[in-house]
């Protein structure tokens, strides 16, 4: 059996990618197990490989005629594209796990599955549609992302849609290196893909000044060439010896080296932060509004995650004597179990609570939570008479009946709406329209008996909030 | 850390998508949804990906 997992995001994502891949080599030792990355990626996955033998795929290569000629490199570029994929395809995959939710790789794993090719994630029905055969893809797909209300992490995700557990000896991949040795300095990331996403300068000169005035903790700043500037400004204003800049300065097996024997990693959500999860790293990750922290915040051992919503309000001399704490003792209460805390503005408000009440519902089969918000009622009752519009148009369809299907798609677009308008009802919104969408091209009868399936369904989950046991009075309405 | 695309190369990709596109839809005419129209908007997708970076 030949296996092909494809992860074709950044590097992020094929950090988060490789404990659940490592997990998937391990439960199925007799699979030959390819592992397709973006070669501007791979070094990674050669510095710590989990798999049988690592694909690169060239973007470079394949565009490259229509980088410099336009549209008259479109035919070279197909034909590279076309030959690549035929080498692919030569290897003779059974299975092919798209672990990407990219539209290019949905088209890329379609070209790659012949008859008989088991695929899981992202592809293509017959007829060009977005296919999403397993339950764990599809569950992204409807409920992950920044303003989403998924708190599963990614990794655990992955590993979902991989179909493994994860063991302890999934996480710690960089094993050259002893946690009793460790070097007494703290790996400070300065940058993020994203500026929103990382402390301000002055925050981190901040931060930096009361940790090294509370510490003998020496700081290595970290970070890509574009973060040059500023580590030399941050080095100018802080001074002294204890502060060693490394920005731009080390290539991805000696970031790794560094994170793995420092005491501590500190950052934004980036690359770099992932990779304490491959060193068992503590990671002390800074979180705000512009990024989902539950999805993609640390999981090493004891790390924890600093949430605000503005870098600005952190009070810096409050973090550094926690940070002291943690480094000295091992504990803090702001580490709340083993693989993540929170510290900070507690990142919820009972709205999400209750939407990730409602997904665990919907996806796990917990009990449904109990109504608490009048703007959630109304959404239902609204939900709930638009489904029932549908379901009549559905129950008595007539082929070619142009009225109907215009209501039919007026329906869904209702639902759309309402799940803009109350956040409340997203969860239940998302996963009507992932199923809908995931529902294959078949004959019109047989779709229409799906849909009717799938708006009874809704109807159930709806039914729940219209009992009489809620108590939805005129007054709640 | 995101990579700066070249102005003439990303000018370049726009009319390469364009041309997909054009390409694209020519082949789902002619022969509905093909292997050749999926390598098509693969591609299509590809450069989209280097456009909007």
């Amino acid at each position: 059996m030949k296996t092909l997992v494809i992860q074709l995001a950044r590097l992020g994502d094929i950090l988060q990618t490789l404990p659940a891949l490592h997990a998937y080599c391990r439960s199925n030792s007799t699979e030959k197990i390819h592992f397709l990355v973006r070669k501007k990626f791979s070094e990674i996955a050669h510095i710590l490989p989990v798999c049988d033998s690592v694909i690169e795929m060239d973007t470079k290569v394949i565009l490259e005629a229509s980088i410099f000629a336009g549209e008259d490199g479109v035919e070279d570029s197909l034909s590279v594209m076309q030959k690549w994929v035929e080498r692919l395809k030569a290897e003779g995959y059974e299975k092919i796990i798209n672990l990407s939710f990219s539209p290019f790789s949905s088209y890329l794993t379609s070209l790659l599955a012949d008859e008989g090719v088991e695929v899981v994630g992202y592809t293509r029905h017959e007829d060009g549609f977005l296919a999403i055969p397993d339950d764990a893809s599809a569950y992204f797909y409807g409920q992950v992302g920044v303003n989403r209300s998924n708190r599963f992490h990614l990794i655990d995700l992955f590993a979902s849609i991989l179909g493994v557990e994860l063991e302890d000896q999934d996480w710690n991949l960089s094993k050259n290196y002893d946690s009793k040795k460790l070097e007494n300095y703290i790996a400070f990331h300065i940058g993020a893909s994203n500026p929103k996403k990382s402390l301000s300068q002055t925050a981190i000169v901040g931060l930096l000044r009361a940790i090294v005035k509370s510490s003998d903790i020496g700081i290595y700043l970290l970070g890509g060439t574009e973060d040059i500037a500023m580590a030399e400004s941050i080095e100018r204003q802080l001074g002294g010896s204890k502060i060693k800049n490394m920005v731009g300065k080390t290539n991805l097996a000696e970031l790794i080296d560094i994170i793995a024997k420092s005491k501590a990693f500190m950052g934004a959500d980036s690359g770099p932060m992932q990779i304490c999860n491959l060193t068992n790293t503590l990671c002390i990750n800074f979180s705000n509004e512009f990024v989902n922290f539950w999805e993609t915040g640390p999981r090493s051992y004891k790390s924890f995650v600093c949430y605000v919503k503005d870098f600005s309000l952190l009070d810096m001399n409050e973090v550094a004597l926690e940070i002291k704490t943690i480094l000295e003792t091992g504990s803090s209460e702001w580490i709340q179990g083993d693989r993540l805390g929170y510290h900070g503005a507690y990142p919820t408000t009972p709205s999400q609570d209750f939407q990730w009440s409602l997904i665990k519902a919907i996806y796990l089969g917990e009990e449904f939570p109990a109504l608490e918000s009048s703007q959630f009622a109304r959404a239902v009752v609204h939900l709930n008479d638009v489904n029932d519009i549908s379901l009549h148009h559905l129950a008595n369809f007539q082929i070619g009946n142009r009225q109907q299907a215009s209501v039919l798609e007026t329906a869904d677009k209702i639902m759309d709406t309402l799940a803009t308008e109350v956040e409340e009802i997203m969860p239940i919104v998302y996963w009507f329209r992932t199923e809908k969408i995931r529902m294959g091209p078949v004959p019109l009868t047989d779709l229409i008996i799906q849909y009717m399936d799938l708006h009874k369904k809704l109807k159930q989950i709806l039914e729940l909030y219209l009992k009489p046991k809620w108590e939805i009075t005129e007054d709640l309405l | 850390m995101k990579e700066q695309v070249p102005t003439t190369q990303v000018s370049n990709l726009a009319k390469a998508l364009q041309e997909v596109r054009v390409q694209v839809a020519e082949e789902i005419k002619i022969n509905n949804f093909s292997k050749k129209a999926t390598l098509q908007l693969a591609l299509a997708e590809l450069i989209k990906e280097q456009v909007n970076k």
